[in-house]
């Protein structure tokens, strides 16, 4: 309501100002206060269906009627030495933003700012009862039959809304000392859709919301000196988390009664806890000759999280309180240290080396949690001793680089890198990998006709040997990709070519394959390829054409087994493969034309993008030796392919009324399209499981927005916006 | 066995070279700065060249004048300069312009810089006109960094005569068109990924995870690593949890891919065979999954039951579906 009122005052204010064509200028005693501003009005001549409405909104407030899509005030002093903004993008609308912001020339600069940014999932979600308090999901009792879900009314659109505030000053008390600080809150409200497993009966779960209602609290204070021979950074850095909700309890939709060993009438979730994180990092620089700069970096953070553990579980049928949790909290403490230097050098003009080293040290001081007893889906009391693992790393990187000139076009680039993981054995199945990283890269610059680039980079890490730790229950020959032996290559190529003035081509492709050479089981390779071409032509002075033709693939291999229980059953022949297979093709062309120089323009643009995403699965060799039930589970067929289709299209014909007046008629046209086999017409009840319902819908959108603005600057006036 | 409080060799080097640098700096010699040097060295080739003044400037450039000097950074040349350099006007930049002048603007390679596409400066010259004052701060890291590597010029992203964006002085309007002219990839992920962040929205950009000048991170990020990065603003994934899942604990794009992708949640993989590049243990984890599978294929595949993916702080979470 709020946005509409906005959008009537500035389409009424630009109506009475526009044929005036007078500048917004308003004298004051100590400065001059100047201001522009952008009304539109929108109308639809085909709005998305509600239940597509949250994907085509997805990050953004389209309401139909007027707006002011941007409105600015801003004073210059008389001695022109200070600025002073407001800004506003859409106020009143979900995506609102508004920034006021001042600067006195080399003295300070402040800024105020709230961006506000909506976040869709869905707008149709099917929910049976009404959420009572947020994250309770009750059910009554019987339990009512699917049917009475499948046809339970539709949700309000599901989704969250980001908050943005964020207040930043930089003081200058004496040059070059100079003093910032920034306070940040990120707030986050609304609901996500999350599942809640039950595990009986028949591992069955149910999807619910998840309520949000985070508050992230970030403060920055740093201060620097620069002066022609060195250079140092100080900061501080603190981020505090708070999360309101602590978890999410949902009724079980197959059980209204607790039960020991057969499931529990309802779960419950915990969620994100809240934590603190702070840091502080000091960095110096210093110039030396011979062109020779020297970095250093050394930065110390920690986080913390001590909220209180949630009971073990919430069936009233199993009493775990004879096993009461010890301690409290986890008192999670986490140290992270970087240290990092590098140096440049040019001993002579042509030739430029640089070095560098850098430690990353993930430190985990948690203490140790012994549990002695679980609950896994509020179902089962297991007893033992139970302790979760710590997973601390250390990360080294060096590298050299050398970039030699050969002549005014040519430039020769050679680099080395080496990159060192550490981790701890007794929870990974690798304690250390190294990694060397030689490359090449060659640039080619001719008579600013022709710039060429091509660059080729192979690496091997290799791990000290690989052993899946005792305790887990995995595949002896599963290698996970992050830990497993890798050969990775990638080449780069691309030409930019200006055979005339008026005609400009890119072309770029870019080839990128990893392997995983002791990978038996688990990712063996992968890779993604991509093609690009590009074209620009300025036919004459008023009239610019451009096209652009993409094609990119990506690809994944990975072999796994199916082990059926009772027993591990290890049979080679249940051995199967998955290939992901991923191509996007995107075509675009656009046009600018000056139809009537001086006072008409014409801007159009459209594209095509067309993704698919296929799963494909084989067994090597047909499944045997075992039931038929496991032959029937171990057999690998492939899935149904997943794709989807943009097409944005985009006119816009701009009339420039005076020298500081425009108006414009724009016309947009989303289109889009998904088809997905694991959404598509998925009923909430599905099964023994409850979804929510909320596939994706295909949409297709035409609106039109005709806008008035008053932009003095933009038409080469004297005042551009602050910078 | 590993243990993390342990400083390896090269890390204690490193750690000792800091204040080495600081020594450095302080015994060495300053950057020359001598009369046909004012310019930090820039226009060096300029030799004899004095400063001609701002009038000159102006007779020939008037329009280019007039308009830098309604701009901010023009203001501050122009008309409140801080520095010594900056009382040069338009030569802080361009260097002592008086054979510039004598050549009645014709000559080329007279050591002047013009900043044109056809200007022969070399790029590192260029850009040690930047750097004479833009050095600190977010620049400390430039020299040695990819962009500087590259031979990057900071009027590719920059256009200090004519205010073409809203803020920075950038070539192009915002930030994600001027990454846009070398990154078209990463750009193009974000135009038309089905899975993505609110970049077209204006609602973020590429420098609040990348810092185009420098860093001491991969990919020029603008903390310490990945997660940190995430972290800024998914700080519920932060933890430390009492169950962790190690691949997040190390790195975010283990999973996602942040520029967009055509999976859900900017997946690297569609689910379920994201998870079973990892997992293989009996049961569902193992099987390839048939369409009549729907509890592990339909809705949010895998996340319909490990809801905690990203860790958990539940005493019964260790499978992370609590």
């Amino acid at each position: 309501m709020c946005g509409k009122c906005c959008g009537y005052a500035a389409v009424l204010a630009a109506l009475l100002l526009a044929p005036g064509g007078t500048a917004a200028q308003w004298p004051l005693r100590n400065g001059v206060v100047h201001g522009e501003f952008e009304a539109a009005w929108r109308t639809f001549l085909k709005r998305p269906a509600p239940e597509s409405l949250g994907r085509y909104e997805l990050y953004r407030d389209l309401p139909p009627g007027p707006v002011l899509e941007f409105g600015r005030l801003w004073l210059i002093t008389r001695d022109e030495g200070s600025l002073y903004e407001l800004r506003l993008h859409q106020p009143g609308q979900q995506d609102q933003a508004g920034v006021l912001r001042g600067q006195r020339i080399g003295a300070f600069r402040f800024e105020a700012s709230r961006t506000q940014s909506p976040r869709f999932f869905s707008t149709s979600a099917r929910l049976l009862n009404p959420v009572g308090e947020p994250g309770i999901f009750p059910l009554p009792v019987p339990r009512p039959p699917p049917e009475a879900f499948n046809s339970a009314p539709v949700r309000a659109p599901i989704g969250l809304r980001w908050d943005f505030d964020r207040v930043a000053a930089e003081f200058t008390p004496r040059p070059p000392w100079k003093i910032e600080g920034s306070y940040a809150r990120i707030g986050k409200r609304g609901e996500r859709p999350m599942g809640m497993a039950f595990g009986s009966p028949g591992n069955n779960f149910r999807e619910v919301l998840e309520p949000v209602d985070h508050t992230i609290h970030d403060l920055r204070f740093g201060q620097s000196l620069a002066s022609d021979r060195i250079r140092l950074n100080l900061a501080y850095h603190l981020s505090l988390f708070e999360n309101e909700a602590t978890s999410v309890v949902a009724d079980n939709p197959l059980t209204a009664a607790d039960h020991p060993a057969q499931g529990s009438s309802r779960g419950r979730v915990g969620l994100a806890p809240s934590s603190v994180a702070q840091g502080f990092t000091a960095a110096a620089s210093a110039s030396l000759p011979r062109r020779t700069r020297l970095n250093g970096t050394v930065s110390y953070s920690w986080r913390r999280q001590d909220e209180p553990f949630l009971p073990y579980t919430i069936n009233t049928a199993i009493d775990a309180s004879a096993q009461p949790i010890s301690p409290r909290g986890l008192d999670g403490q986490v140290r992270t240290t970087l240290v990092s230097v590098s140096g440049s050098i040019q001993p002579v003009r042509q030739l430029s080396i640089t070095g560098r080293y850098r430690t990353f040290d993930f430190a985990d001081h948690t203490p140790r949690v012994v549990l002695p007893v679980r609950v896994l889906s509020d179902r089962v009391l297991a007893t033992g001793e139970f302790v979760p693992q710590r997973y601390p790393h250390r990360r080294h990187n060096a590298g050299l680089d050398g970039r030699w000139r050969l002549g005014a076009p040519l430039t020769l680039r050679a680099g080395y890198d080496w990159e060192r993981w550490e981790r701890s054995r007794d929870v990974r199945d690798v304690g250390t990998t190294n990694e060397h990283i030689p490359r090449l890269a060659l640039d080619l610059i001719l008579h600013d006709r022709i710039h060429a680039r091509g660059s080729f980079e192979h690496s091997n890490r290799r791990g000290d040997g690989y052993a899946i730790h005792p305790a887990d229950t995995e595949l002896a020959t599963l290698r996970r990709f992050d830990l497993a032996d890798r050969d990775r290559r990638r080449v780069r190529a691309s030409i930019d070519l200006l055979p005339w003035d008026a005609v400009d081509i890119a072309l770029s492709y870019e080839l990128g394959r990893r392997r995983y050479p002791d990978s038996l089981h688990g990712l063996q390779a992968e890779g993604e390829r991509s093609v690009t071409v590009d074209l620009g032509w300025t036919l004459g002075t008023g009239l610019n054409v451009h096209a652009t033709y993409a094609r990119e693939s990506f690809d994944a291999r990975q072999q796994s087994r199916y082990r059926a229980p009772p027993a591990q059953l290890e049979n080679e022949s249940f051995d199967w493969v998955g290939i992901t297979d991923e191509r996007v093709r995107t075509i675009g062309a656009g046009a600018t034309a000056r139809l009537i120089p001086g006072k008409l323009d014409l801007t159009a643009s459209l594209a095509r993008s067309r993704g698919h995403v296929q799963m494909l699965a084989f067994n090597p060799t047909p499944p045997s030796g075992g039931t038929s039930e496991q032959h029937a589970s171990a057999t690998a067929a492939d899935l149904p392919e997943i794709g989807h289709t943009l097409t944005p299209v985009e006119g816009t014909l701009r009339y420039r009324l005076s020298e500081t007046w425009v108006t414009a008629l724009r016309f947009t046209q989303d289109g889009f399209r998904r088809n997905d086999f694991r959404v598509d017409g998925l009923t909430p009840a599905t099964g023994s499981d409850l979804f929510l319902g909320d596939g994706l819908s295909s949409y297709s959108a035409r609106l039109f927005t005709l806008t008035v603005e008053y932009r003095p600057w933009m038409l080469g006036a004297r005042t551009p916006p602050l910078q | 066995m590993w243990q993390h409080r342990s400083w390896k060799p090269p890390a204690r080097v490193a750690l000792a070279c800091i204040p080495v640098i600081l020594i450095l700096a302080a015994r060495g010699e300053s950057p020359g700065r001598g009369p046909a040097e004012a310019v930090a060295g820039i226009p060096s080739e300029a030799e004899g060249a004095t400063y001609a003044g701002q009038a000159a400037c102006a007779w020939c450039h008037n329009v280019a004048v007039e308009r830098f000097s309604a701009s901010p950074k023009g203001k501050r040349l122009l008309e409140h300069p801080q520095t010594a350099l900056e009382r040069q006007g338009c030569e802080a930049c361009h260097g002592p312009g008086s054979e510039h002048v004598a050549a009645l603007g014709r000559a080329r390679g007279d050591g002047f810089v013009t900043f044109a596409r056809n200007d022969p400066t070399p790029v590192e010259r260029r850009n040690a006109v930047c750097l004479q004052c833009h050095q600190g701060g977010e620049l400390l890291h430039w020299q040695g960094s990819a962009h500087d590597l590259r031979r990057s010029a900071c009027t590719d992203c920059h256009s200090v005569m004519t205010a073409h964006s809203e803020r920075n002085l950038l070539a192009r309007p915002t930030v994600l068109e001027t990454c846009a002219g070398c990154h078209v990839r990463e750009v193009r992920q974000h135009q038309f990924s089905f899975s993505r962040m609110p970049v077209l929205e204006g609602k973020m950009t590429c420098t609040n995870c990348h810092n185009p000048h420098g860093s001491t991170s991969e990919r020029l990020l603008v903390a310490a690593t990945v997660n940190e990065v995430c972290f800024a603003c998914h700080a519920e994934r932060r933890g430390p949890f009492l169950w962790e899942h190690a691949p997040v604990t190390e790195s975010c794009l283990n999973c996602h891919d942040p520029h967009g992708s055509r999976n859900g949640a900017m997946l690297i993989r569609p689910q379920p065979r994201l998870c079973q590049q990892c997992h293989v243990q009996s049961r569902h984890p193992s099987d390839p999954q048939r369409v009549s599978a729907t509890r592990f294929l339909m809705g949010r595949q895998c996340t319909n039951c490990h809801t905690n993916i990203h860790g958990s702080n539940h005493p019964s979470g260790s499978r992370f579906v609590r």
